[in-house]
């Protein structure tokens, strides 16, 4: 099959290899396919049941909404040589870093073509919105873990101060001595980076883009203030839920090690979700009154 | 023209599923076997040292502290594996209190302020090298953080490379030592 060039598409006609669209789609079929060998087992049925199970929601809505605005983009657009040629190169980088098998290496080329969808003049703004959500995705796959590397110290200090805050608050008998939380009874616990409040910002941050850009396909400025506040509101559950595990020590077996981490977990994914659902409606009413 | 163009992306995409789910596959029966705990009690010992039982049991994060004694030393000398990403002093500190001074190893870097940056750059590296079987460690994310009592003269004469050298002895996976999912740190 070849296609056949509209009127308005001649200036940036290549050879009528391959649409845009279906261009883009084999692009992202290759980065949601690679990523999903990182959160996937495909061990046994039984073991891939499970992990189909518990996907992270985010992850999946953010998959879901850039396939469909994807697809919600000009079907009639043709790819210009150039773009076939990067969309080429960006499958080969994909294997190549395919070969060291961490997620870091698709962060790195999703954020490639999400700049491209995002920079590119005269791309509809359907594969924009598509390329936010990429961009958004990208960054919690790898520019968030480095830049938290980067200010670990610092954005541990924030987080003890939010999380003595919460103990002080909530009546607890906690006394803190830097980044360790002790009662009296001996219980300790230590903010060392794997449970930091901010180490999910960037989860924050996908789940406010991925619910706005399934919305509509672009942002308003006041998208800006509801998915910082979606942001903050993740900082803070973190950190109410590091105050429970300060607490005392059958405070920490429930919510770290028992039920109540099931259900922690469940209720800031769908507390998230929902902000941002909201957030995303109220900049929308926002913008138009 | 087209045709050969989605059957040239369709062909890459199998490669780059297929390249990257053996490498994972690798990277798991690498790791798959690899304790940590084992791997610094086979070095303490071949330097001759006397390792001593910690008195934190898991699920407990220090219960990962492993305590030996040197030859002059009042005090024990203290290693802690840990992700490259945690901050690793204050919960050594828990283990060890005042009178000691620290180090954090990793790979071949070693330094007495522990460098995310550092270690992470090493690690990057190693896993380049690793691509094309150059490199002489485990694929792993875990440091050590040391903790030596002060006033114990020179430090230790433990090559602590031979941790990451160290061959597979147990089932635990790399993830485990990555991010202790057990530990009270939440």
């Amino acid at each position: 099959m070849t296609y056949t060039l509209p009127a308005t598409h001649t200036a940036a006609a290549g050879a009528g290899w391959i649409g845009r669209r279906e261009l883009v789609l084999w692009v992202v079929a290759a980065i949601l396919a690679n990523q999903a060998l990182h959160v996937l087992d495909l061990g046994t049925p039984s073991a891939f049941l499970v992990s189909v199970l518990s996907l992270n929601l985010v992850y999946l809505l953010a998959g879901i909404v850039i396939v469909n605005r994807v697809l919600g983009s000009d079907g009639c657009a043709v790819a210009t040589r150039l773009e076939v040629v990067l969309g080429i190169g960006v499958l080969i980088a994909m294997a190549i870093t395919g070969l060291v098998g961490y997620r870091m290496g698709i962060g790195v080329v999703s954020t490639a073509v999400a700049l491209y969808a995002l920079g590119r003049a005269g791309l509809d703004q359907s594969l924009r919105a598509a390329g936010a959500v990429l961009l958004a995705l990208s960054a919690n796959l790898v520019w968030g873990p480095i830049f938290f590397q980067l200010v670990t110290p610092e954005l541990l200090a924030a987080d003890a101060f939010l999380v003595r805050g919460f103990l002080f608050f909530g009546g607890a008998d906690v006394s803190v001595n830097g980044l360790t939380f002790a009662n009296a009874q001996g219980h300790q616990v230590t903010l060392a980076g794997a449970c930091s409040s901010f180490k999910n910002l960037s989860m924050g941050l996908l789940a406010g883009v991925a619910i706005t850009m399934a919305l509509r396909p672009r942002f308003v400025r006041r998208d800006v203030v509801a998915i910082a506040a979606v942001c903050a509101i993740m900082v803070l559950l973190n950190a109410a839920r590091v105050g429970l595990l300060a607490a005392s020590e059958a405070s920490h077996l429930y919510w770290h090690d028992g039920d109540g981490a099931v259900i922690l977990a469940m209720v800031q994914t769908a507390l998230i979700l929902a902000l941002a659902f909201i957030g995303a409606h109220w900049a929308t009413r926002s913008a138009a009154s | 023209m087209t045709w050969l163009v989605r059957g040239l992306l369709l062909v890459l995409i199998v490669v780059s599923v297929g390249t990257r789910s053996l490498a994972i596959r690798q990277r798991d029966a690498t790791v798959g076997g690899f304790d940590v705990g084992s791997a610094i009690r086979s070095a303490v010992a071949a330097r001759g040292y006397v390792s001593l039982s910690n008195p934190v049991k898991p699920p407990k994060v220090l219960s990962s502290v492993h305590y030996f004694e040197r030859p002059g030393c009042a005090a024990p000398t203290l290693v802690m594996p840990f992700g490259i990403s945690i901050e690793a002093k204050p919960l050594l500190h828990r283990a060890a209190g005042a009178g000691y001074n620290y180090r954090f190893i990793f790979l071949d870097a070693a330094t007495s302020v522990q460098s995310r940056v550092v270690f992470y750059a090493e690690w990057l590296k190693h896993a380049a090298l690793g691509i094309v079987g150059a490199s002489p460690y485990l694929p792993l994310k875990v440091a050590l953080a040391v903790a030596d009592p002060v006033g114990c003269g020179t430090p230790d004469a433990i090559d602590w490379r031979e941790v990451w050298r160290t061959p597979p002895a147990s089932s635990a996976r790399e993830q485990q030592f990555a991010s202790p999912g057990r530990a009270p740190e939440g």
